[in-house]
């Protein structure tokens, strides 16, 4: 903290400059990670967790990248839009377009082979052509971004969610005007027009490849590959967004996108254009909207429809980002996690999973208003005895729901689903307080933990310096 | 003679029929310290919001060390160097401290989005220089200890200078205070006063600013501008601007007649 501060900036970006090939290497680690995890993912966990779990897993890497994405405009900037599911809607058909009659007119789909993929295998010209329809139609929902952001973003709070809601209607019911898919036989003789008319209406688009299916290298009776390593393409994913949204929160675009959450006009005045960045953080939002969106169309037991992705599609994403902390990348990633598991393990439970979800959001909503972590991320959370605390409670409370419905269950046997579902939230309760409980305990330390036991001390004492040691 | 820091010739604006400024001039020389004094609802603010470009003044002209700023917006008046303080604080209140100066201190950064994101050394040593200037605007201004609290949490006079800070780190020539003082003790005052006055050398910036404690004004200000319903009054030194029956007039209103007039 020393020196002269009326240095300029500029002058000072000299001082300190790294390796070329050290940064190099620095930028690309997390990224490799990010891989490596997703790699294990798909050899050691998805083979172990069978294909319901595996399918879950899935799910929630997709809701993952849909939340994310949000994130960026809901959370970083500030700027309320309902209609992420539309750029999902959009990146979902652009790719579907590609891979359906892009395989069967680059002759990569057998035609006849309805909706069974013939190449498959890792990396194998099916997937190099699955990457680039969720490139392409990350870059078609980004250009729709772009169209939609440009006029409206000048507009705020309630005004701009109108028009992104408008705008996701307005998706839904071009597409529900479309023709039926043209089937295989003759697609190879159809024009790309006519395949853009033909997405199959509000019959949903049948017959795109299942990319994204948790079963890899299959093999089919001639011993042929059939499967594809989805959980591996779409984690990937995961990662890259993860680590661009966390490079952005901390880099000066980040602050300028949420300074302009913060204080629009102050933003202006310290020299953020913030239409500019208001634009960015749209158009990025959208493109991982349709990667998220391209994920889906080729994800296995789902056919993409406009009814499926219509207004209530748009409010899951933004209840997954509301109730994990507007801002908060590691909150959101929890709660898309939470929040798409929830309801598919009380499917069992039908009539209850509504209410009881519900429940579930009200209960989150009083406790921690502003979300699961707010603006801050897992590590930044403080004080940390004080999470550590609640995580235990969480768990005690979880352990005695568990064990109190599981005696009503079987001790009493009175089997009604409403106790099952309950005794099930507190399995889940009971386990991820744990989780959160080992956590903070790890943040903390241990031994910290057993003399903070004994001293309590001040919720102050920490005294919080986190940011001088970045970047 | 030199170019002045801050030049506006003949402003005026009017929201419909009420003119909020009417033929407003000033001149501010480089490292000057120029104070804009009058009742409420003169339009001091109103004076603000027309050089950093909330408004856009209906005639006249403002220049930036002979740059013309007529028509910019905030933002890029901001990066032409005019920055700004708010009456009503306007922080970024859920950032930390360090976050909000940094935000300000950014956004003359060169590392684009892709940079940023792929985090290549240029950007590296920028976000450095960032953090590291940050931090030394805290110490100046005594807030360093602060750093890591979120904004919101500051107390009052602490958070009226971390806006300073903040103004300070976009690198201005001029800074626009706007009752920098307001709401504090006599101690607070005395303590950024003496602030106020060290700024301009050491950050070599012209200082102008709007407040309400005559003592202040009067003290520090080398040349002050009276405003009364948008009209400029009086412009001068301190004494004479003191003595002036006009200024006195706004003030306290005028005796007797004016009374048995109405």
């Amino acid at each position: 903290m020393s020196g002269d501060p009326a240095r300029l900036l500029a002058a000072r970006v000299g001082s300190y400059r790294p390796n070329a090939i050290v940064a190099a290497l620095r930028s690309a680690f997390p990224v490799v990670i990010g891989l490596v995890i997703a790699l294990l993912l798909q050899t050691m966990i998805a083979p172990k967790l069978g294909p319901f779990y595996a399918k879950l897993l899935l799910d929630i890497g997709i809701a993952i990248v849909l939340a994310s994405s949000l994130n960026i405009v809901n959370g970083f900037a500030g700027q309320f839009s309902i209609g992420h599911a539309g750029f999902m809607m959009v990146g979902g058909y652009a790719a579907a377009l590609i891979t359906y009659y892009g395989s069967i007119k680059f002759g990569w789909l057998a035609p006849g082979a309805y909706g069974v993929e013939v190449h498959g295998g890792f990396l194998g010209s099916g997937d190099a052509l699955f990457l680039f329809s969720c490139v392409f139609g990350g870059v078609v929902a980004a250009v729709a971004g772009l169209v939609v952001g440009l006029p409206s973003l000048r507009l705020r709070g309630d005004y701009l969610a109108i028009v992104t809601l408008g705008f996701g209607e307005i998706v839904r019911v071009l597409v529900q005007q479309t023709s039926d898919v043209i089937e295989p036989a003759k697609a190879a003789s159809a024009s790309w027009l006519d395949a853009a008319k033909a997405l199959g209406g509000p019959l949903g688009f049948t017959g795109t490849p299942t990319y994204v299916s948790p079963t890899p290298w299959l093999e089919d009776a001639s011993g042929q590959q059939t499967g594809h390593a989805g959980i591996f393409f779409t984690f990937a994913i995961v990662s890259i967004l993860l680590i661009a949204c966390y490079r952005l929160k901390a880099s000066s675009h980040g602050r300028a996108l949420l300074a302009v959450r913060e204080n629009e006009i102050a933003a202006e005045a310290m020299g953020v254009n913030t239409s500019r960045a208001k634009v960015v953080a749209f158009v990025m939002a959208a493109f991982f909207a349709g990667v998220g969106g391209a994920l889906f169309a080729h994800e296995v037991g789902v056919t993409l429809n406009p009814k499926e992705l219509g207004f209530q599609k748009s409010i899951d994403i933004v209840i997954m980002v509301v109730l994990g902390g507007m801002g908060s990348i590691t909150g959101v990633v929890l709660a898309a996690a939470i929040l798409t598991l929830l309801p598919e393990l009380f499917r069992e439970f039908a009539e209850y999973r509504m209410p009881v979800y519900a429940l579930a959001l009200i209960i989150v909503m009083i406790v921690r208003p502003k979300g699961l972590l707010g603006i801050q991320e897992l590590w930044e959370l403080h004080p940390r005895e004080r999470f550590l605390k609640g995580s235990l409670i969480g768990a005690a409370v979880g352990l005695v729901f568990w064990l109190v419905l599981g005696w009503l269950r079987v001790g009493v046997g009175w089997a009604d689903s409403l106790i099952v579902a309950f005794s099930q939230i507190g399995a889940l309760a009971l386990i991820m307080g744990l989780a959160g409980a080992v956590l903070f305990a790890l943040m903390l330390g241990w031994a910290k933990v057993v003399a903070g036991w004994r001293a309590r001390p001040s919720a102050k004492a920490e005294v919080v310096h986190r940011d001088k040691e970045a970047p | 003679m030199t170019t002045p820091a801050l030049e506006a010739k003949h402003l005026a604006l009017a929201f419909g029929g009420l003119k909020a400024v009417d033929d407003f001039s000033i001149s501010v020389p480089p490292r000057a310290l120029h104070g804009l004094i009058g009742p409420n609802g003169a339009g001091k603010t109103t004076v603000f919001n027309l050089l950093t470009g909330v408004y856009q003044a209906d005639q006249g002209d403002i220049f930036l060390a002979g740059q013309r700023l007529n028509g910019k917006k905030p933002s890029a008046i901001a990066q032409a160097g005019l920055a700004r303080t708010f009456q009503n604080i306007r922080l970024f209140g859920e950032l930390s401290v360090l976050d909000n100066v940094r935000t300000a201190a950014g956004v003359r950064a060169k590392s684009g989005l892709w940079r940023s994101l792929l985090r290549t050394p240029l950007y590296l040593a920028e976000e450095n220089a960032i953090v590291e200037r940050s931090l030394d605007l805290l110490d100046v201004l005594g807030i360093a200890h602060r750093a890591g609290e979120q904004a919101k949490s500051l107390p009052y006079g602490d958070q009226r200078r971390l806006e300073i800070a903040r103004a300070l780190a976009t690198e201005p020539k001029v800074l626009l205070l706007d009752e920098p003082v307001a709401g504090m003790n006599t101690q607070e005052k005395h303590a950024m006063r003496s602030l106020i006055e060290s700024l301009r050398s050491r950050f070599d910036v012209a200082i102008f600013l709007i407040e309400h404690d005559m003592g202040l004004v009067m003290d520090i200000c080398e040349h002050i501008t009276v405003l009364d319903h948008g009209v400029t009054i009086a412009a001068g030194v301190a004494g004479k601007v003191q003595q002036d029956p006009k200024v006195i007039e706004a003030y306290l209103g005028v005796p007797d007649e004016d009374e048995a007039a109405s």
